[in-house]
């Protein structure tokens, strides 16, 4: 069975997640940071560079899937 | 000989092990739980120092050496054997919990061992332990827990050679840092590193662990591969190569961890990223990366035994082991299903141990300039979040029920959930809890207005992700071929075509040669058997016929001669 039922957030949770990280990123503006490499200076990238970094690994462990999987011994039930 | 040697936690737990093989029901209980304190006990009062003055071949071994470092993951080591005995209470099998105290009391010795040889005996007793820890999960378990014990015996000789050449060559018996120059100290490296699951010896983690019993992986998950970072720490702190093997394993544990779909190979796959994480900080090395490394080490025992005690709860309740065919618990196993969301929190969310560890090894690689490590690390903080606590607690908890038959877990199992918790929370809450007892001093505030804020983005922008994503990752949960391919695909092939190829040449030979040999008896037995041509009855006229023409060719020989 390769079937997941899908969990769905509500739109309240959605609305709670994204209200939250809202709320975050407007305080990423105020708190005192002390920034090492430049990149981390630019507003947000706590937020925008992982949310950028899952989208490639997931993209890229698509990709990887239909090259190495699935494999055919007891393990790839 | 060191009378101090008698209060050596490890031996307590190794021989309470054994003793706790011979005993069943509550006594058994009983003895799990005491034991683990009593080791406690004995490692918090013990003054640092080297015990040991203890003879073997030329050397003399310092068998106990108490300091910051070790006894922390000494610590850390009895309290997981302590959780995991509260929680393993209802195991039926016999073998476990006493291998386990065998396992995880040689881990104590390992980390507590002054000297090379020490270590190495208690490093091949742990492989022991943990064999039959695996090998307690049942008949599927036997061929993993054999592939298991092969690439550790495999692990052990390479560790030894590179001890015995290390000695030879001169070098101190004492586990000092190593430079990495020569060929003993490349093997002693490796032969760590093969415990620690780093390339190309890293399938074993999810092949083995995941096939032990519900319990059983719990114990698994904490000593083996935290032992080997405890060495590394001591022998190569500070070895830049070590930067990309961590981050190399990161990696791989990443990308495997989104795809596997058996709950608890996830986990094993987010157990070769942390580590990973760990040795990469091992690799920058510096006072604060080590405290890092150390307090990461403890945080992530907590957590990963955490989600592997509900994801474990959920087995006992379902017989379920992958996410396609769970979901949708939550309703039967609230308590449960709370305690594995807060085991994915505690990986990194302020206010638990990961928060304030993790961190630590970041601001190492901040503090030491390492643009693209430190880039690194973020990617593998928000990944192993997505990967192994949103999918693992989303997937098996939520969505839409399978009608499984399920209740929730029962006290024994709850209680070890809820003190695991309970640990993750207070350190969190209260950082010297476990700052005091890294090895070197630290001047390091978790709780700053920045590091709560950028955290939490962290979070749940991770989190908003996962929920768009979702649909790709449902569809393309599985398994992946993993490098263990080569020596459990190819290499049986290649035996086989090696074995009938030699084989089919020999059967000709052979058969040729059979068939001569029945061919020489069978006319034997024509002429001289029972019915042979010379053993029948004869007719007298026949035999005087014989005679004539014997004596008619013998008068033609006499006349011709």
């Amino acid at each position: 069975m390769r079937q997941n039922a899908l969990f769905s957030p509500g739109k309240r949770l959605w609305h709670t997640l994204l209200a939250a990280l809202l709320l975050m990123l407007v305080a990423g503006l105020f708190v005192e940071s002390h920034p090492h490499f430049g990149i981390d200076a630019v507003p947000g990238f706590n937020a925008w560079f992982p949310m950028l970094a899952c989208a490639v690994l997931v993209v890229l462990a698509r990709g990887l899937g239909r090259i190495f999987g699935p494999r055919e011994d007891e393990d790839g039930r | 000989m060191d009378a101090e040697l008698l209060h050596h936690p490890a031996i307590w737990l190794i021989l309470g092990g054994i003793v706790m093989g011979f005993l069943r029901g509550a006594p058994r209980v009983l003895l799990s739980l005491s034991l683990p304190l009593a080791a406690a006990w004995l490692l918090w009062q013990m003054p640092e120092g080297i015990y040991g003055g203890v003879p073997f071949l030329d050397y003399t071994l310092d068998v106990l050496r108490v300091d910051r470092l070790g006894r922390l993951f000494a610590l850390v080591f009895v309290l997981a054997l302590f959780v995991g005995s509260v929680y393993a209470m209802g195991q039926r099998s016999r073998l476990e919990v006493p291998a386990a105290f065998v396992y995880g009391g040689a881990a104590v010795g390992a980390v507590l061992a002054g000297d090379w040889i020490t270590l190495f005996l208690f490093w091949e007793l742990m492989a022991i332990g943990s064999t039959l820890v695996i090998w307690a999960g049942g008949r599927e378990a036997y061929p993993a827990a054999m592939r298991y014990l092969m690439v550790h015996l495999f692990g052990g000789v390479v560790f030894m050679a590179g001890i015995t050449a290390h000695l030879v060559g001169g070098g101190s018996l004492r586990i000092e840092p190593l430079a990495l120059e020569g060929v003993a100290h490349w093997l002693i490296l490796a032969g760590v590193l093969i415990n620690a699951g780093a390339f190309p010896f890293w399938s074993w983690i999810p092949d083995a662990y995941p096939r032990a019993s519900w319990s059983g992986m719990v114990f698994l998950s904490a000593f083996t591969t935290k032992t080997a970072v405890y060495v590394l720490m001591r022998g190569f702190p500070g070895a830049e190569v070590l930067i990309p093997i961590g981050l190399l394993m990161a990696g791989y544990g990443l990308i495997y961890a989104l795809i596997e779909n058996t709950a608890r190979r996830v986990l094993a796959y987010a157990i070769i990223n942390q580590v990973g994480f760990m040795i990469a900080g091992i690799g920058i090395g510096t006072e604060m990366a080590l405290n890092g490394v150390a307090a990461h080490a403890f945080a992530h025992i907590v957590y990963k035994a955490l989600l592997l005690m509900a994801i474990g709860a959920v087995i006992v309740q379902t017989g379920k082991r992958d996410c396609t065919d769970l979901g949708g618990l939550a309703r039967q196993m609230p308590v449960t299903t709370g305690f594995a969301i807060f085991g994915a929190l505690a990986m990194s969310a302020p206010l638990t141990a990961g928060f304030i560890t993790k961190s630590l090894v970041l601001q190492a690689a901040a503090d030491a300039h390492l643009t693209w490590v430190w880039l690194a690390m973020m990617v593998i903080a928000a990944g192993v979040f997505l990967a192994a606590g949103l999918k693992v607690v989303v997937f098996v908890f939520f969505g839409e029920s399978r009608d499984l038959d399920a209740e929730e877990a029962p006290p024994s199992q709850r209680w070890g959930m809820r003190l695991l918790a309970l640990t993750s929370l207070a350190v969190g809450c209260y950082p010297p809890l476990l700052y005091d007892l890294l090895p070197y001093p630290l001047d390091y505030q978790p709780y700053t207005g920045s590091h709560v804020v950028f955290q939490l983005q962290l979070l749940l922008a991770t989190t908003v992700v996962f929920f768009l994503l979702r649909g790709h990752l449902v569809k393309m949960l599985g398994s992946l071929i993993d490098i263990d391919w080569f020596y459990r695909t190819l290499g049986p092939r290649w035996v086989k075509v090696m074995v009938y190829g030699v084989s089919i040449e020999i059967r000709e030979v052979v058969l040729v040669l059979m068939r001569g040999i029945a061919n020489v008896l069978g006319s034997l037995r024509r002429h001289y058997g029972t019915r042979g041509v010379l053993a029948r009855t004869w007719p007298s006229g026949s035999m005087v016929m014989w005679v004539a023409l014997l004596l008619m060719m013998y008068l033609a020989l006499f006349y011709l001669a």
